[in-house]
């Protein structure tokens, strides 16, 4: 698992796995908080629970994600 | 002085004050703002005969201006050229210092831009070498406009607006991705009009009746004709107008309403602007944030007030299990709550479930009502959480709803994946009654693709499908040993035989793989069911772990061991029984090439765990076997089903799914969250009208009024401590290990929200405190979400002098400066930053101000002048008592 509940990200890129949708374009550049890694413990295929600060909450891909807080 | 006087010739004046009317029209300014003013004086004997003086009172434009000195954002100036005195309407910030500190009442107010203005002779008439606007209107010519040098100096210009595009550059402009339409429809159709290129008069009013419709769209004020009404008035522009101009701008109007229709709809009906560019509906970030978008910011005041009913029926516009969630929801809201960034979030999810059980307990747990009948049955598979949603919202939209569950009892996860300790029977059983109660048809002990297919279901007439059928399947360890003994067990198997009645115990010593919430739920139950020893396996550090902090701190209280850095690798037994688990242990460490630290099994650490059970909980998958006879459904390769996430529809005509069957295993919140989408989605669906394009915007159910909490109060009060069961109790019983907070402590935890649907946190109260008043009286560190730094709402208590600044330039209105009971209080959403004592007219008994903001006033115009009256009038009285003085000083002259 390479996120944890809390960490601020950024989306910073469009990625290619196929739960990526086109509405999801719009989230490139903004940042949020990981609200739900669990969905597959320690998979980095899985898709993260992250809410994004004014577009809401959804399950990305971590592909496109990096952390704000290291 | 300036370079020019007014002269009036006091006999010849009639008091008509058509110089006042004219002042207010070509300054456009709303009635009362009186720049110019014939202030009647009298009656008094004069000549042995009864006379009133109509005197003119207007600007002296004096040569050391106090109000010039007194204002803080340099938006008061003396043009250099001729000395006249002008408020510069792009900086001034609406503080009043200047007519505060005026002496003879010059600097009025215009309470529609909230900005102070005053005569300064026309400016723009007498720089085109025209006379001020009064001049030109006085009946009895008694006003004179003059210039003390013959000669008219060079004006100095002051500074206009950079030049405005012409009318189809900005009709040709797009609005950006990232925007609101709806806003930049309002820039772009005031422009229009501010351009002054609509000459037809027609047009001119009906683009200024499509502004003001739009403005309500902005502002939360539409209805539901509201976008058939500016479509209507767009074509009418198109249709009758006489010119080019007029036609392109009915069509630029109708473009936007066709290509932004969905914004514009949203807009009414949600009372929510995503971009938070229509300020007032800017949503707060928790509601934002909660998968099911409930209005947390309404419920929470609600709550806080004591109006527990009127909170449940917000939350369950957006969510039918307030209590079962108030109990068991992951809270991502509380992630995102502003408050946290000062010092805790509020306890948003326990809120929710006091309400709930204080209802229920007395009996005020009501269904709302519900529309009349459709005559159309929809079909859901599983009575989880998404699929028990989807069957409240489409059962209250008038449709008819069967739920098939393959279980003898609904509830889904909510039942079988969450320990009685966290979530009693009693509380799912509850609220699902309210859904029996509403007139959800459920079928228990049925298996889809067994006992009903899609074909057969179809057949008895449903016209769409909802498939909630969770993922109930473990993954498996692929460790060798694994398949070789009944003991080793799957958590979520181990969890649904206890949420069934089957408490038999695992093993005395128990193994738990895995670092998630459902390892920590399967420990936990295992020491309730009497194991004398449960450890936690766990392959990488403790800040990894994907559990609940709180969850894994209760569960170390209640004596299960972590081991963490263990990876197993075999499972050991004699005669068909576990006796241990061989682990290795790992470092962690990151490998190059990448930032992640993955763990790695450290050679020659073998050791073994002797145990008597070993239980796998390292994730969930969806059971595919069940939807095999729907070849035509698409599937992930996630092992999950395809299904949008803006309106849940799969790859089948008519067949909708959501929960963890389409997000893999995910959240309670999330799965009725998708339920609601579906809900919408499938009404969509047999109502034929389009899907959405983008995911549904929460909606605002209410605007509530604040809660008023002192500043000192607002930083004091902390985020209440939970109440748990005793430890000794917890270890033995299922009972609900939370206990819950008191009513006290309900109704002050609600007062700590900061109202983030009010406030949007622009942070221009703040710039203007610091910036322009120089008092810094505001310390919000919070309104950055990044860097967020210290908060002390307290400050303001010490260091505002209630100038108002910061109010008049919120533009939501959260800030806000009111005088009552002889006080003037300033507050934001309710936190009360100050009050003090009001200092009132001598003369009449208006409010003018505290003594903190007179002293401020006096101390910047004191360099220059020394206040020699002690006395304090109003802006009126100050008027008229220089009206009074003008007349004695000329009748000595007479």
């Amino acid at each position: 698992m390479g996120f944890r509940k809390g960490q601020k990200i950024e989306i910073y890129k469009k990625s290619t796995d196929d739960g990526w949708e086109s509405f999801m374009d719009a989230f490139i550049g903004t940042h949020g908080i990981i609200t739900d890694p669990d969905t597959a413990i320690n998979d980095s295929d899985a898709l993260i629970e992250v809410s994004l600060v004014g577009k809401g909450t959804f399950r990305i891909p971590q592909d496109c994600l990096r952390c704000l807080d290291q | 002085m300036s370079n020019y006087n007014l002269f009036q010739d006091r006999k010849k004046c009639i008091g008509c004050h058509s110089c006042e009317i004219q002042c207010e029209s070509s300054k456009f300014l709303p009635s009362g703002s009186r720049l110019c003013q014939i202030v009647s004086d009298g009656p008094d004997s004069a000549d042995g005969l009864p006379r009133v003086s109509h005197v003119l009172m207007s600007c002296f434009h004096c040569k050391t201006p106090w109000c010039v000195a007194a204002c803080p954002a340099g938006a008061m100036k003396k043009r250099p050229t001729d000395g006249i005195v002008y408020v510069d309407p792009l900086l001034c910030i609406g503080c009043k210092a200047c007519m505060t500190a005026c002496p003879w009442g010059s600097v009025q107010w215009n309470p529609e831009k909230r900005q102070a203005v005053k005569c300064d002779f026309c400016l723009d008439r007498i720089d085109r070498g025209l006379k001020p606007a009064c001049v030109t209107a006085c009946v009895s010519h008694c006003l004179k406009f003059v210039t003390i040098e013959q000669n008219m100096p060079k004006s100095f210009k002051i500074p206009i607006p950079p030049s405005t595009p012409v009318l189809e550059e900005v009709i040709a402009e797009t609005v950006p991705e990232s925007g609101c339409p709806v806003k930049a429809t309002i820039a772009q159709l005031e422009r229009l009009l501010d351009i002054g290129g609509l000459s037809d008069p027609k047009t001119h009013r009906r683009t200024g009746i499509i502004l003001d419709l739009l403005q309500d769209v902005a502002w939360g004020r539409a209805g539901a004709d509201h976008l058939q009404s500016m479509a209507s008035f767009a074509q009418k522009i198109i249709d009758e107008g006489p010119d080019d101009i007029s036609r392109k701008t009915g069509q630029f109007v109708d473009e936007k309403l066709t290509e932004h229709h969905e914004a514009f709809v949203s807009h009414i009906q949600t009372n929510n602007c995503p971009t938070g560019e229509c300020v007032k509906m800017a949503p707060a970030p928790c509601q934002m944030t909660c998968p099911a978008g409930i209005d947390i910011p309404t419920y929470v005041t609600l709550i806080g007030m004591g109006r527990d009913a009127e909170a449940i029926e917000v939350i369950r516009k957006d969510n039918p299990f307030p209590w079962v969630c108030g109990l068991v929801c992951t809270r991502p809201c509380e992630l995102m709550c502003v408050r946290g960034r000062i010092d805790q979030p509020v306890s948003i999810r326990y809120l929710k479930a006091f309400s709930a059980e204080k209802l229920m307990r007395e009996g005020r747990y009501l269904n709302p009502a519900k529309e009349p009948d459709k005559n159309q049955r929809v079909c859901i598979i599983g009575a989880g959480p998404a699929g028990m949603s989807a069957a409240y919202y489409l059962c209250l939209k008038g449709y008819g709803v069967r739920v098939i569950e393959a279980l003898p009892t609904a509830g889904g996860m909510m039942l079988l994946g969450i320990p009685r300790y966290r979530l009693p029977c009693r509380i799912i059983d509850l609220e699902v009654s309210m859904l029996e109660e509403l007139g959800v048809d459920f079928h228990f002990d049925t298996f889809f693709g067994k006992d009903v297919t899609l074909d057969s279901l179809t057949a008895e007439g449903f016209e769409a499908f909802f498939f909630a059928i969770g993922a109930h399947n473990s993954f498996k360890l692929n460790i060798p040993g694994e398949p070789d003994y009944p003991d080793v067990i799957q958590a979520i198997d181990l969890l649904r035989r206890v949420a069934l009645g089957d408490w038999k115990i695992p093993g005395q010593r128990v193994v738990v793989i895995g670092g998630g919430n459902v390892a920590i739920d399967a420990a936990r139950t295992c020491l309730r069911l009497g194991c004398k020893e449960v450890i936690m396996a766990y392959r990488r550090e403790r800040s990894d772990m994907p559990a609940d902090v709180e969850e894994v701190e209760q569960a170390a209280e209640e004596g299960v061991k972590i081991s963490f850095l263990t990876i197993p690798v075999e499972i050991i037994g004699r005669g068909g029984r576990v006796t241990a688990l061989r682990c290795v242990q790992a470092a962690s460490i990151i490998q190059e090439g990448s930032s992640r630290k993955v763990p790695v099994p450290i050679e020659g650490s073998d050791y073994l765990i002797e145990t008597d059970a070993v239980i796998s909980a390292i994730g969930q998958q969806v059971d595919q076997d069940c939807l095999s006879s729907i070849p035509r459904l698409k599937w992930t390769r996630r092992n999950t089903i395809f299904a949008s996430l803006v309106n849940m529809k799969t790859s089948v005509p008519g067949v909708f799914a959501a929960g963890d069957a389409v997000s893999g295993p995910a959240t309670v919140i999330e799965a009725i969250g998708g339920g609601k989408r579906a809900a919408d989605a499938i009404e969509r669906y047999l109502s034929e009208i389009p899907q959405p394009r983008i995911p549904p915007v929460p909606v605002r159910r209410g605007r509530i009024e604040w809660i008023e909490v002192p500043a000192k109060v607002k930083m004091e009060l902390k985020r209440p401590v939970m109440t748990l069961l005793p430890i000794n109790r917890r270890r033995k019983t299922f009972q609900q290990v939370e206990i819950g907070y008191s009513e006290k402590m309900v109704r002050q935890e609600a007062a700590r929200c900061l109202r983030c649907d009010i406030c949007t946190r622009c942070g221009r109260c703040m710039e203007i405190c610091r910036d322009m008043i120089k008092v810094n009286a505001l310390k919000m560190g919070y309104l950055d979400f990044d860097r967020p730094v210290p908060t002390d709402f307290s400050i303001a208590e010490v260091r505002c002098i209630l100038c108002g600044a910061c109010a008049v330039n919120c533009p939501t209105g959260a800030m806000r400066m009111e005088d009552r009971h002889g006080e003037r209080i300033l507050s934001l959403c309710g936190t009360i930053l100050n009050r003090q004592s009001l200092i009132y007219c001598q003369s009449c008994g208006a409010a003018m101000g505290t003594a903190g903001y007179l002293s401020y006033i006096r101390n910047r115009h004191q360099p220059l002048i020394q206040v020699t009256d002690p006395r304090t009038r109003c802006f009126d009285c100050s008027r008229k008592a220089m009206a009074a003085y003008t007349t004695s000083r000329l009748r000595q002259y007479e």
